[in-house]
């Protein structure tokens, strides 16, 4: 439940950023340079961010990952990469439904993933051991 | 029941963000050093990035992605206000290792002890917001609106605004945060 001053900030701060995505990109750029910001400059900066924070999150993902791999040593482990040939999704999917891969991971079903995330995601699978069995 | 965006969703969409998307960020981003210290606008950006990707807070994709993202970051911002940040430690995606990498932010701040006026300095920013505007009719009504949960819409039609007054308003409001009228408040 909101107290009075933090739905009074809350309302206020909410009329600020209605104000500020009511303006125009002509606007919007020539707001950042009177802040002293050139718009190019500021788009690349917050995008760095995001891409900082993506690489955060992922590290964190793959630390959990591994961390979980340690605590299951019973999970099977399956080598080789007979699959290469194969749609990528649909070995992602594969190896997401192994049995025991971590929660962390099986949540991410690479649907609105690009080609190369998904290669990403699956060279860090196999950096876990998880892999295609040549005979599946 | 609403449907919520997957880890994935959130990615591709804060991926997506085009040059003026990301300006509308860096500008919302810039208004924040009006309430708070540089360094902690730099980790409400990081801390509301880190937040909206882990799930920490979810994404109703009925809601337009930056209006979630600014939700995002104002309900961070009260939670700034109310801790001391005196120590700013260096940004977590600086390269540091370790787990504690992606720690949050608030959870290295000490929640007692700190400063009582950091507790109710963000607090006070609306009514200097407030008071700047005492005299404009329409930009008040712009903010009661929100502060009682008012679509543009409701609020326009409750205070018979025509939708050129609101937009006017709307920009008398950004433009006297954004160029430092309220920079004496503190």
């Amino acid at each position: 439940m909101k107290n009075d001053d933090e739905k009074r900030f809350a309302g206020t701060m909410a009329a600020v950023d209605d104000a500020i995505l009511a303006a125009t990109p002509a606007e919007v750029a020539a707001e950042l340079r009177a802040l002293g910001l050139d718009p190019k400059t500021a788009a690349a900066a917050m995008h760095a961010k995001i891409e900082a924070a993506v690489r955060a999150r992922g590290k964190k993902l793959m630390q959990a990952a591994a961390e979980q791999l340690r605590r299951d040593r019973g999970l099977p482990v399956i080598a080789g990469d007979a699959a290469a040939s194969g749609d990528l999704r649909s070995k992602l999917a594969r190896l997401l439904s192994q049995p025991g891969v971590p929660t962390t991971l099986a949540a991410r079903d690479g649907r609105t993933m690009s080609d190369a995330d998904i290669v990403s995601l699956i060279e860090d699978l196999a950096e876990l051991g998880i892999t295609e069995d040549e005979q599946q | 029941m609403r449907d919520i965006a997957s880890e994935d969703e959130v990615r591709a969409a804060l991926f997506a963000l085009n040059d003026h998307a990301l300006g509308w960020l860096e500008l919302r981003a810039g208004a924040y050093r009006r309430i708070l210290p540089a360094e902690d606008v730099e980790e409400l950006v990081n801390e509301t990035l880190l937040r909206v990707l882990n799930g920490c807070r979810k994404w109703p994709k009925d809601v337009p992605f930056l209006a979630f993202i600014f939700e995002c970051m104002r309900s961070l911002a009260w939670e700034f206000g109310k801790r001391n940040r005196r120590e700013i430690p260096e940004s977590r995606f600086g390269g540091a290792d370790g787990v504690e990498e992606e720690e949050s932010y608030l959870d290295t701040q000490p929640a007692a002890g700190g400063d009582p006026e950091d507790a109710t300095r963000v607090a006070r920013f609306a009514g200097e917001v407030e008071r700047m505007f005492e005299q404009d009719d329409n930009v008040m009504a712009i903010i009661i609106g929100r502060i009682e949960g008012l679509s543009a819409d409701e609020t326009r039609e409750r205070f018979d605004m025509t939708t050129k007054a609101f937009e006017a308003a709307q920009k008398r409001l950004r433009r006297s945060v954004l160029a430092g009228r309220l920079d004496g408040w503190r």
